[in-house]
């Protein structure tokens, strides 16, 4: 902005508004000023806010992660076992009437196969 | 010339007025108020009432967004579609929708911002200003284009500067006058 349209837009304004500085239209910069204060203020209270919240919300999960800890151990002896160990009678209930496979391993060991699975 | 353009560094004053400097904001006002405003009448065909309200809703708009910024440019063309915008909802607010619909289709340029506009808003305020009376144009002149301040102009009319003061507020109506006159004939 050059000076020379910089003293015509003063003109102007003062033709139309009086005194630009202390005139009605200087409440519009002081109305201004008053409302980026308060937006100013709502901000860092909402940061302060959500901060606090931020906290309380880790505070919160802190405590209750160790409750979650025993949950999980005390629910352990519920679990089904990974073997379970049968008698005589009851191998071969299961096994009557049922193709067998006998395999034998490297080291001599047998290995049995149920063939209708 | 009475104060410099911009005493403070854009980056220094637009910090300042997102905190809600009141200096700040009185020095943002007296460096880029008059051109927004200058605009704003430009785009309102002289419509000084509409212009003013776009003005206020500027500066608040202005106060609601306003970050530190150390572009000159940037800032100038933020400025700018800040105060467009807020005079077509200031145009919204105050036409019903018909009548906005008949104002477009008369003229779709109605509320745009033009350097076209502008630069006849200025013409037309030199022009109301040659016409004035000599005494008064030479006041005016004195005080805005020279920079003369009310007490020396006083000292040189040899009246008492609250007299100068009433004599510049009279020749500024007169002023005015004629550049409604001019407004409302050209639309």
């Amino acid at each position: 902005m050059n000076r020379k349209e910089h003293e015509r837009e003063k003109l102007l304004a003062e033709t139309f508004h009086g005194e630009w500085l202390e005139g009605p239209a200087a409440t519009f910069a002081q109305q201004a000023a008053r409302l980026a204060r308060q937006r100013r203020r709502q901000r860092r209270a909402f940061l302060t806010f959500a901060m606090a919240a931020g906290a309380a919300a880790a505070l919160l999960v802190s405590l209750r992660h160790p409750l979650a800890r025993t949950e999980t151990t005390t629910s352990t002896p519920h679990s089904t076992p990974a073997y379970e160990i049968i008698s005589d009678e009851e191998l071969l209930a299961q096994l009557h009437d049922r193709p067998l496979l006998v395999m034998r391993g490297e080291n001599g060991a047998k290995e049995f196969v149920l063939l209708d699975r | 010339m009475e104060q410099e353009l911009s005493q403070l560094p854009l980056r220094v004053l637009t910090a300042a007025m997102a905190r809600g400097d009141d200096a700040a904001w009185t020095e943002f006002h007296r460096v880029h108020g008059p051109e927004i405003f200058r605009r704003l009448l430009a785009a309102t065909r002289g419509d000084h009432d509409l212009a003013s309200e776009a003005l206020q809703q500027s500066y608040l708009r202005l106060a609601r967004h306003v970050r530190e910024c150390d572009s000159e440019a940037m800032f100038a063309g933020w400025l700018r579609v800040v105060a467009r915008s807020t005079l077509h909802d200031c145009w919204r607010r105050r036409r019903s929708f018909w009548q906005m619909l008949q104002r477009s289709h008369a003229d779709p340029t109605a509320t745009d911002f033009s350097a076209a506009k502008e630069h006849r808003l200025l013409e037309q305020l030199d022009t109301a200003l040659a016409t004035l009376e000599p005494d008064d144009r030479a006041l005016l002149e004195a005080k805005y284009f020279s920079g003369t301040d009310v007490r020396t102009l006083a000292e040189k009319l040899m009246i008492s500067p609250k007299a100068a003061e009433s004599r510049l507020t009279r020749a500024r109506a007169e002023l005015r006058r004629r550049m409604i006159a001019a407004l409302s004939h050209h639309e």
